[in-house]
């Protein structure tokens, strides 16, 4: 295994030309590790060019967990325009782990015209918890980190970063991060006026990121800190802009209504007296 | 002599424009018809093809039609100046002139709104005003107002004519017996019973009261279809009362015109006299007075304000490479003209105070261009535009086409009905004549009526 | 297309019981054209299945035509209230704003729901570049002003045009400062499969001629938690786009307060004197990254010429 940088850890690449048959286009593959926090596991490839590094798309890829001679298949995906695929909605526990928590996913190409041999790249299992503190109403976060030695103990992670978020609407609000000391423990004092929903709940995500060893981990809690938020029901107050008129207004209207209506019906009614009073007589009354 | 004699002797005279269709009469319709003729194939070239075929755009939404539109219902104040506040001043000399001016009122509050549905891009959902109204949009108040205001006109100019009917299926003329049987029918069987008398009075009584708010209230809300924007120009509190004395106004100038019209195309200068002419003159440049004075105002404040769109706005209307011709000819010939013609006693003739009177109404027109076209032009955001017909609105020619058709629309439907009812009110201009202090008044030479 | 099919289609996205072998052979059933191209999706159960892409867009119409049946598109998505930044200091009129906008409305070229100004506040100040779209006010003049509530405002702030209700009277284009409105002068040029979508005042899609349209924030995408197009096609990040409620916004890359944002960055609200109310906020031109004559680089000489009233210096 190769760590070529701290942010495109795990992006092993493996580049094998192939001598035998017909003229196969070498490709490489790198691929993300991600445990969701429901601990689904989303599994993302890039494949592209050896040569020219362009991206691979309409490739159909084979995943697979690997433990000593098992092998097992995930599933498989298609790549992209960008040569991205993904592979999503599998289980944690669908993994083959050795006793120490780690793992190997292998990535195949499924497309005789492509020369990429099972690329193997191995993870390590990380234990991320949250838990809230509230003293003197300052509201804290502890991330805790730990994984596991070789014997299947739990042990403090040090030094790892962890990164906070509340998930809102389109993407994730970073709160901040933590730094774990020698207990595996970070803290981060938690905003008092980041709005949760009616009862000021929300979830908190602590996310390890782009780490050489454990891929992308995620956890999340639900907690009461937020302000709870109030808003407008749908509907919509009287108001020149909303359908309904202000009410000063539907009098004025029908108070100037009524009394020109009421004047117009009574002229008429006078017309039809007019017509009822006519006198017998074929000749007009010319006299004042 | 009496009251009867006196009604008989003018509908003699007045019998041959209802009794029959010249020649004269014929080349009047064909020819109007045939604009209107040539406005309807622009109205189907502009529902085939949509508003393109407008001079309209997204900056300057509204054009001709609109003006066109503040325009008529303008000078349908004709009908209620004269037969409402006149008729509650119990002013004598009104009597022969008040018919002009109720036709006025019903023919223009007709025409006017067409211009609104010529504006509109969907004509066929035209009853969506009916089923999904909105009360807070000056739009529906102008629905409701303008309909209420024809009712109400058309109420008006018909108690007017009641009596008129009833003369008019009594006496002898020579016309079909269906059109007798429709003057009967409409004349509603009145015989000036003393009932009668009283009904028809209080009636005229209200509807004469009761016109004036509906009138100032229909101008006013047509004044707050701009008002109530946040454009520079139309945003002014003095809206509503400046819309409401420009169509007293032109209305008053247009009731001058067609005078003038029917004096001399039925031979009415025994009942149409100069002193109608003066005194309308004096009554127009009253309201002009009022009218000069809301303008100077209204661009003084805007002048001294020196708010950014309101300076680009007045900077275009005194430019004379952009609007300053119009602006100069609107202000010269609507307001200052009048004044001077009948201000000076020399100048006051028939003619001349007709000629004013024309003048103003056109330049009453073109104010009511400038009131709607330079606004829009003048936008809050810098257009940064390109396409020359989306910065600067011209008419193209469907536009004038259905303008001149709603000018002759209305001069026909005048025609027209001048064919139908007597343009003279009978009843109540025998009333003048018979009351020798208003005989005075109106300068007739009464002999030659009452003698005939 | 026959009525029953449908029916079939609606009801069965409706449900979300299609399994992608079924959709597949019923679809063959059916005698739909497959596309031969194949989508991922990920089903109720959680199962990720593949679908035709014929299938997808079928999905799609069913979907616009629950919208447009229903009220949704007038009631607004609870609980929301969307609010928009934009940073000034990041826009070198790249026009990506523009074109993405007219691709996800099928608008012609001339017609811009959203465009970019080159504003000049006094002579002494620095031109920069101002984008400009609806800003869906909270005090809106043009609603007030509809004659047939053909044109609304949403519980969720946002201010959308039902162009089936619109009478084309354009008094709402004549009350909106902003000149944000657009009028279908003539029938829009659009595909047959366009004009075949169905309508949703959401979708704003397919224009019709003698309505008035403008921009509408994208609530189909909104709705689906995607941000609106105008937002992700940006290279610069220029547009933000958030829930009020949730004291958020983000512009694809970076996820930030808007309380905090507004705050640092001095936002404000453009001629928040005239009343309206806007849902837009602007932040100042400050410390740019661009100079603007960059924003000259790809124009048209079309383009161009809108800004030659400009003085650069």
């Amino acid at each position: 295994m190769l760590n070529l940088s701290k942010t495109s850890v795990l992006m092993v690449f493996a580049t094998v030309m192939s001598f035998t048959g017909h003229a196969q286009v070498a490709a490489e593959a790198s691929l993300t590790y991600n445990k969701l926090k429901d601990n689904n596991v989303l599994l993302r490839a890039v494949l592209t060019d050896a040569q020219e590094s362009e991206p691979l798309a309409n490739i159909e890829l084979g995943f697979y967990s690997i433990q000593d001679t098992i092998s097992t298949s995930l599933g498989k995906a298609i790549s992209n325009e960008e040569g991205v695929a993904v592979l999503q909605g599998l289980s944690f526990e669908s993994l083959l782990q050795k006793q120490d928590h780690t793992f190997i996913i292998a990535v195949e190409v499924l497309d005789e015209n492509y020369q990429l041999t099972s690329r193997e790249f191995t993870f390590s299992d990380v234990n991320m918890q949250l838990s809230f503190d509230e003293i003197d109403s300052v509201k804290q976060i502890v991330v805790t980190i730990s994984t596991w030695d070789e014997l299947g103990n739990l042990v403090p992670l040090e030094e790892a970063d962890a990164y906070l978020y509340v998930p809102r609407m389109f993407s994730l609000l970073p709160i901040g991060d933590v730094y774990t000391d020698e207990e595996g423990q970070g803290m981060l004092e938690f905003p008092t006026d980041l709005p949760g929903d009616l009862n000021g709940g929300l979830e908190i995500i602590a996310q390890i990121e782009d780490h050489d060893e454990f891929g992308n981990v995620a956890v999340s809690e639900s907690v009461n800190w937020g302000a709870p938020v109030t808003y407008e029901t749908s509907k919509l107050p009287r108001a020149l802009w909303s359908p309904d008129a202000p009410l000063w207004m539907w009098i004025t209207f029908i108070v100037l209504m009524v009394g020109v209506w009421f004047h117009y019906g009574w002229v008429l009614i006078n017309l039809r007296r007019i017509k009822y009073h006519s006198s017998d007589s074929e000749l007009i009354n010319y006299e004042d | 002599m009496n009251f009867k004699e006196t009604t008989q002797n003018l509908l003699k005279e007045l019998a041959p424009t209802i009794e029959k269709f010249t020649w004269k009469d014929w080349l009047w319709t064909i020819s109007l018809s045939l604009v209107i003729l040539w406005g309807m194939y622009a109205l189907y070239l502009q529902i085939a093809r949509g508003h393109e075929v407008t001079g309209m755009r997204d900056n300057v939404v509204w054009g001709l039609y609109v003006a066109n539109f503040i325009f008529f219902i303008g000078i349908s104040y004709a009908g209620a100046i004269i037969s409402g506040i006149l008729h509650l001043m119990n002013l004598e000399w009104r009597k022969p002139i008040i018919r002009i001016a109720e036709l006025i009122t019903v023919i223009a509050t007709i025409i006017g709104p067409l211009y609104i549905l010529l504006c509109m891009g969907r004509l066929d959902r035209l009853h969506y005003l009916f089923i999904y109204p909105r009360l807070q949009s000056p739009i529906t108040w102008d629905v409701i107002a303008i309909l209420t205001y024809l009712v109400g006109s058309v109420i008006f100019l018909y108690l007017t004519l009641i009596r008129d009917f009833s003369i008019l299926s009594t006496q002898q003329l020579n016309i079909g017996l269906k059109r007798k049987r429709i003057y009967r029918f409409l004349s509603l069987g009145f015989k000036n019973t003393s009932e009668q008398k009283v009904l028809l009075k209080v009636s005229t009584n209200i509807m004469a009261i009761i016109i004036i708010p509906i009138a100032i209230v229909v101008h006013s809300v047509l004044s707050w279809i701009f008002g109530m924007t946040l454009r520079p120009g139309w945003h002014s509190t003095i809206f509503g009362p400046y819309f409401v004395l420009a169509a007293v106004y032109s209305g008053t100038g247009v009731m001058i015109l067609a005078m003038y019209f029917f004096r001399r195309l039925y031979g009415l200068q025994r009942y149409i006299t100069k002193k109608h002419f003066v005194y309308l003159g004096y009554i127009m440049i009253m309201l002009g007075a009022g009218y000069g004075y809301f303008t100077f105002s209204e661009y003084l404040t805007d002048w001294y304000s020196s708010e950014k769109w309101n300076t680009e706005l007045i900077d275009k209307l005194f430019n004379w490479q952009e609007y300053g011709g119009l602006f100069f000819f609107a202000n010269v010939a609507g307001i200052l003209l009048p004044f001077i013609v009948i201000g000076i006693p020399k100048l006051r003739t028939i003619e001349s105070i007709t000629l004013v009177s024309a003048l103003m109404v056109l330049a009453m027109w073109v104010k009511r261009y400038l009131i709607v076209v330079p606004t829009l032009e003048t936008t809050l955001i810098p257009m940064q535009e390109t396409r020359p017909e989306y910065i600067h609105y011209t008419a193209t020619w469907l536009e004038w086409a259905l303008t001149f058709a709603g000018i002759a629309a209305f001069i026909l439907m005048f025609k027209l009905a001048s064919k139908f009812i007597p343009i003279i009110p009978i009843w109540e201009t025998s009333e003048s004549i018979k009351k020798k202090t208003s005989a005075i008044d109106t300068n007739v030479d009464l002999k030659s009526v009452t003698h005939a | 297309m026959n009525k029953s099919r449908r029916e079939f289609v609606k009801k069965g996205a409706v449900a979300g019981a299609i399994t992608a072998a079924g959709v597949s052979a019923w679809l063959k059933d059916q005698g739909i054209k497959e596309a031969g191209e194949k989508v991922k999706l990920l089903s109720q159960d959680g199962q990720l299945i593949e679908v035709d892409k014929a299938f997808l867009k079928l999905h799609a119409q069913a979907n616009s035509e629950i919208l447009a049946k229903n009220t949704m598109g007038r009631e607004g998505i609870p609980g929301r209230k969307f609010v928009m930044v934009v940073d000034l200091s990041k826009c070198n009129n790249a026009r990506k704003c523009v074109t993405a906008c007219q691709k996800m409305h099928y608008l012609p070229e001339d017609k811009e729901w959203l465009n970019v100004k080159l504003m000049k506040d006094n002579e002494q100040s620095a031109p920069y570049w101002f984008p400009k779209m609806c800003f869906h006010c909270d005090n809106p003049p043009c609603v007030k002003v509809c004659p047939v509530d053909a044109t609304f405002k949403r519980a969720d702030g946002l201010v959308l045009i039902d162009n089936q209700r619109c009478i084309g009277c354009k008094f709402c284009m004549a009350a909106c400062p902003y000149s944000t409105r657009v009028f279908n002068w003539d029938e829009p040029d659009l595909s047959q499969e366009v004009k075949d979508l169905p309508y949703s005042p959401e979708t704003s899609v397919p224009s019709q001629h003698g309505t008035v349209e403008k921009c509408d924030f994208c609530p189909d995408m909104v709705r689906k938690g995607k941000l609106p197009d105008c937002v992700t096609a940006c290279p610069n990040g220029v547009f933000y786009f958030g829930d009020e409620i949730e004291d958020a916004v983000t512009n694809g890359d970076e996820t930030v307060r808007l309380s905090e944002l507004l705050r640092d960055r001095a936002g404000y609200r453009f001629m928040e004197d005239l009343g309206t109310k806007p849902r837009v906020y602007y932040l100042p031109p400050t410390g740019r990254m661009f100079p603007v004559e960059r924003g000259f680089k790809d124009l048209t000489e079309e383009q161009k010429e809108r800004y030659k009233d400009v003085n650069l210096d």
